[in-house]
């Protein structure tokens, strides 16, 4: 109790409170921003976490990332380009609502399914975290080799484009973990002479990179056309609670589809609301008006979207394992702040996390509350020509790469590997895995280097029956990868045959 | 130019930086010290991501046959090069006058380049937006941004 009460005293510090609101209204305007996206409104939020305390810097990064996954639905609605990936579900009904001139009602239903699906899967982050990190504080060296492992495969094997190129993408990120001091000999790796590698890459400026300067030089090189105009005016309008009702089995399946998609690493939003909208077109009461400007659409896709927010805490506050780029950029903010997310996170700061769970909910609210009030307003936003836009974006870029240590090197890294994500995006290769295995990396060698020292340099014993956790993990990694390539192989040695048949 | 030809070019520029990377950790820096590391040399975690890394790019290239005659989507490089250029001599300006006036400066070049025309749009973004930044986080937020020689704080 005493520990609820310290929380609350945070949390009712006005400094936190601004950060919320302020942490909505940025969120909601990148989100509406068709491509920018999560990750890089908070990447770009991160320089200003720096001068800020624990609770409001968590504060401003929770808000951004509730808001702007809210914020993709503003665009989906009104213009019929969602604004992150997160929301290309609720183009299929919201739309069809614009057009048939209900966007105010389409944003009310959006609105408060956004509401509805972030606080059932922050309700369920703070009953899971601090069990799943207790029954974590039983993993030693070899269980956490074993399930950074598969969670990097996952990650990799979901990822956009081919398995191996995530594969790939994963073991980089892995080895810039490397460069630097090696943390049990204290030699030096990987630095070629140049003194600021010594100490390693620092992560925002890869992140900074890899996100916000290749988002902005493949939007360039991509020669997009300036964004949509939103011609008309647009209000806000709640539905009557018995259309609520009458469509509550779909809120509360596309509600627990979200956290529990959420939960598991690599998959995220955009996949929750799909499969939500898909379990709603296929049981749900509306189904057979699905598509043509239904709001259980609209309410499937935003509840599930919303709810993955919670659900991808989970593994991120417990086991210290982002599950995605945004959850992996959080992580960076929390540790920015001398918070490492893990086991011992719940142990550790006990305030500072009920402070931050109440700030979730918190969060939630008042995004009902402020995308009730400015939705209308921020859509005007949507109307900025793009090459404001991407300005604006390279200049904070330049401020947060330079903002983590006050070094023109860490400027430097970030235009690198902008341009390496570049290429990266051109070949086919996803950036997240990179992301995910700097992040994971310096504690991924550390489990294994341990465990061999333990086993007596035997791998193999890492996967005995003297620990079952980690031969569970295995197995889950080895069909992580196995059982794509024999798909892939069946469909192909069955297509020939297939065609011959026809 | 297509998608098979590309993967090629992505894997050959793979195993040059791994093999690269691979003779790095054959220098004696790295080489074992029984009583320092227990018998895993600061290398040996490297190399286990090197033979991944090694594997995984002879499978991308294995499998760039797969997708040999589908065509990657044109790009603009000419632009891409330009904004490259801009923000490289942003990094250069910024250290030799300052974020303030670097910023301002880069801001409207961009925009410019980008095609924009509109001239108050540009002279409001280009000065407001790099002069609030600059303020919020050396007055605000108290971090400090590059200086240039002739002011203190500016």
């Amino acid at each position: 109790m005493e520990s609820l009460g310290n929380a609350l005293v945070l949390l009712a510090d006005p400094a936190t409170l601004a950060a919320i609101v302020a942490g909505i209204v940025f969120g909601m305007i990148v989100g509406a921003m068709p491509g920018l996206g999560s990750v890089l409104a908070i990447t770009i939020a991160l320089p200003f976490t720096f001068g800020m305390d624990k609770v409001p810097s968590i504060a401003l990064v929770l808000a951004i990332y509730c808001a702007s996954v809210y914020g993709g639905s503003l665009s989906a609605i009104l213009i019929n380009t969602p604004g992150t990936p997160q929301s290309a579900a609720t183009v299929l009904d919201g739309f069809p609502m614009t057009r048939q001139g209900k966007a105010d009602l389409a944003l009310g239903w959006a609105t408060m399914a956004s509401l509805i699906g972030g606080l059932f899967s922050a309700a369920v982050l703070i009953v899971a975290a601090p069990q799943l990190a207790r029954f974590a504080l039983r993993f030693g060296a070899i269980e956490t080799f074993a399930l950074i492992g598969m969670a990097l495969t996952c990650i990799a094997g979901v990822s956009r484009g081919s398995m191996f190129k995530g594969l790939l993408a994963g073991v980089l990120g892995l080895f810039l973990a490397t460069v630097g001091t090696d943390p049990m000999t204290g030699s030096v790796r990987f630095d070629f002479g140049i003194f600021e590698l010594s100490g390693g890459f620092k992560l925002i400026p890869v992140v900074v990179g890899l996100f916000a300067f290749a988002e902005v030089f493949s939007r360039i090189a991509e020669r997009r056309t300036e964004l949509h105009d939103v011609t008309a005016a647009v209000g806000f309008k709640l539905a009557p609670l018995a259309e609520w009702l009458a469509r509550w089995k779909t809120i509360v399946r596309s509600a627990v589809i979200g956290t529990f998609i959420g939960v598991l690493p690599g998959t995220g939003a955009a996949t929750a609301s799909f499969i939500a909208y898909s379990e709603a077109k296929r049981v749900g009461r509306f189904r057979e008006r699905l598509g043509t400007g239904e709001p259980e659409g609209v309410v499937a896709s935003e509840t599930a979207n919303n709810a993955v927010t919670g659900g991808a805490l989970v593994p991120t506050l417990a086991l210290g394992i982002p599950g995605d780029p945004v959850t992996a950029v959080m992580m960076s903010a929390l540790i920015i702040q001398g918070i490492q997310p893990g086991v011992r996170l719940f142990v550790d700061n006990p305030d500072v996390m009920n402070a931050a769970f109440m700030a979730l909910i918190v969060c939630n609210l008042l995004m009902f509350a402020v995308g009730a009030l400015a939705a209308p307003i921020i859509t005007r936003v949507l109307r900025m020509p793009e090459s404001i836009l991407l300005a604006m974006v390279l200049v904070l870029s330049v401020v947060g790469s330079y903002g983590v240590s006050g070094r023109m090197f860490d400027v430097m890294v970030s235009v690198v590997f902008g341009i390496v994500g570049y290429l990266f995006r051109i070949c086919n290769v996803p950036t997240a895995p990179v992301v995910i295995g700097m992040v994971l990396g310096p504690i991924f060698e550390e489990s294994l280097r341990q465990g061999l020292i333990l086993t007596d340099g035997d791998f193999l014993a890492f996967f005995g029956p003297e620990h079952p956790i980690a031969m569970v993990l295995l197995v889950i990694t080895v069909l992580i990868v196995v059982i794509p390539i024999w798909r892939h192989l069946r469909a192909r040695s069955s297509g020939p045959s297939a065609q011959a048949g026809r | 130019m297509r998608k098979g030809v590309r993967d090629i070019i992505f894997g050959t520029c793979m195993l040059a930086v791994g093999g690269l990377l691979w003779w790095e950790t054959s220098k004696p820096r790295y080489q074992a010290d029984k009583v320092q590391d227990y018998g895993f040399d600061p290398a040996f975690f490297p190399r286990v991501l090197l033979g991944l890394w090694f594997l995984l790019t002879i499978v991308i290239l294995a499998r760039s046959v797969v997708v040999w005659s589908q065509e990657v989507e044109p790009q603009n490089w000419g632009r891409l090069a330009g904004s490259v250029v801009l923000s490289a001599a942003y990094i250069w300006l910024m250290d030799g006058i300052g974020f303030l006036f670097a910023s301002v400066a880069f801001a409207i070049a961009i925009m410019v380049f980008l095609g924009l025309r509109r001239p108050m749009w540009i002279g409001l973004v280009g000065v407001l937006f790099p002069l609030l930044t600059w303020y919020c986080f050396v007055f605000l937020l108290q971090i400090p941004l590059p200086t240039s020689p002739w002011f203190v704080r500016l």
